[in-house]
C-alpha cells in the first residue's frame, strides 16, 4: 500500500493525502508491506491496552485487530475525527466494547453517543476510550 | 542527522513533560495532558502479564511511560521511522 512518508515529522505520515498537515514539508509517496496485528500477536498473548494513533487510518487498524478486541476486549485510547467516528463506534460495538471520552473513562462513567458526536464546541478534543462495559469501572491498581 | 534530530526532538519531548504549564502553548500544553490521561488509563487497566500495543507510537513518549507503568507487560509499538524512509526512497535524501 501507498504511506506518504513526511521526513520532517514521521508521525504524521498518513496513508491518506492531507495537503493542509504536508504543506511545507518534504513529503514522498512510498510503497509499505501492510499487515494486520491480529498476524503479529500470538493467539496465546494477552492484550491488555491498544493505543491508536492511526492518522485517518484508525478504522484499518481496528479492521486488523478485531480478534484481538472480540477475544481479549483491551482498553483502547484512539485518535478521531468526529466525522469517523460512527463506524469506529459500530466496530467497537460489534466487538463488545463501548465507545467513552478519555475523561468519562477516568471517572468511571459511560458518555452518550450525542455526547461524543456532538461538536467540540472549540476544545479540539478527539481522544477517545473504547473498553469492555463490565470492566467500565477501570480496575484501579494499588 | 538523523539521530541529532531524534536526539533535539526527545530533548524537547523531555523539557515539555517538566515545563509549568504557564509556560505552555495551549496546543502543546493539550497534548501532554493528552499523554498523561492516556498513561493513567493504562496504568489502571493494563496487567504485567499482558500485552500493550502503541499503533503510532511517534518517539514512544507514551511507550515509555507506559512501560515504567507496568514493567513486565510485554510492550509492542509501531511507527513510520526517520532512518525508514531514506532507505526505502532513497529522493528523501536529495529533497
Amino acid at each position: 500500500m501507498k504511506l506518504w512518508g513526511n521526513r520532517d515529522n514521521p508521525a504524521v505520515s498518513s496513508v491518506t493525502v492531507r495537503p493542509s498537515i504536508e504543506a511545507g514539508h518534504t513529503v514522498r509517496v512510498i510503497t509499505v508491506e501492510m499487515m494486520p496485528f491480529a498476524d503479529i500477536i500470538g493467539p496465546k498473548q494477552v492484550v491488555g491496552f491498544i493505543k491508536i494513533d492511526g492518522e485517518n487510518f484508525e478504522l484499518e487498524v481496528l479492521r486488523g485487530s478485531r480478534r484481538i478486541l472480540s477475544t481479549n476486549r483491551p482498553v483502547v485510547v484512539f485518535e478521531s475525527t468526529r466525522a469517523l467516528l460512527p463506524p469506529i463506534i459500530e466496530m467497537y460495538s460489534s466487538s463488545g466494547l463501548v465507545v467513552t471520552t478519555v475523561d468519562a473513562a477516568l471517572a468511571g462513567t459511560t458518555a452518550q453517543d450525542d455526547e461524543l458526536l456532538k461538536g467540540d464546541n472549540g476544545t479540539g478534543e478527539y481522544h477517545f476510550v473504547a473498553l469492555d462495559p463490565e470492566r467500565q469501572q477501570i480496575r484501579q491498581t494499588k | 542527522m538523523l539521530h541529532e534530530e531524534l536526539l533535539l526532538r526527545r530533548t524537547f519531548v523531555h523539557l515539555v513533560d517538566v515545563a509549568p504549564e504557564i509556560l505552555l502553548p495551549r496546543s502543546v500544553a493539550k497534548s501532554r495532558s493528552y499523554d498523561r490521561k492516556t498513561t493513567d488509563i493504562s496504568r489502571r487497566g493494563l496487567r504485567d502479564d499482558s500485552t500493550r500495543i502503541d499503533a503510532g507510537a511517534d518517539l514512544g513518549v507514551i511507550s515509555t511511560k507506559l512501560q515504567r507503568a507496568a514493567p513486565r507487560a510485554t510492550g509492542m509499538r509501531s511507527n513510520p521511522s526517520l532512518s525508514m524512509l531514506p532507505v526505502a526512497d532513497p529522493v528523501f535524501l536529495r529533497s
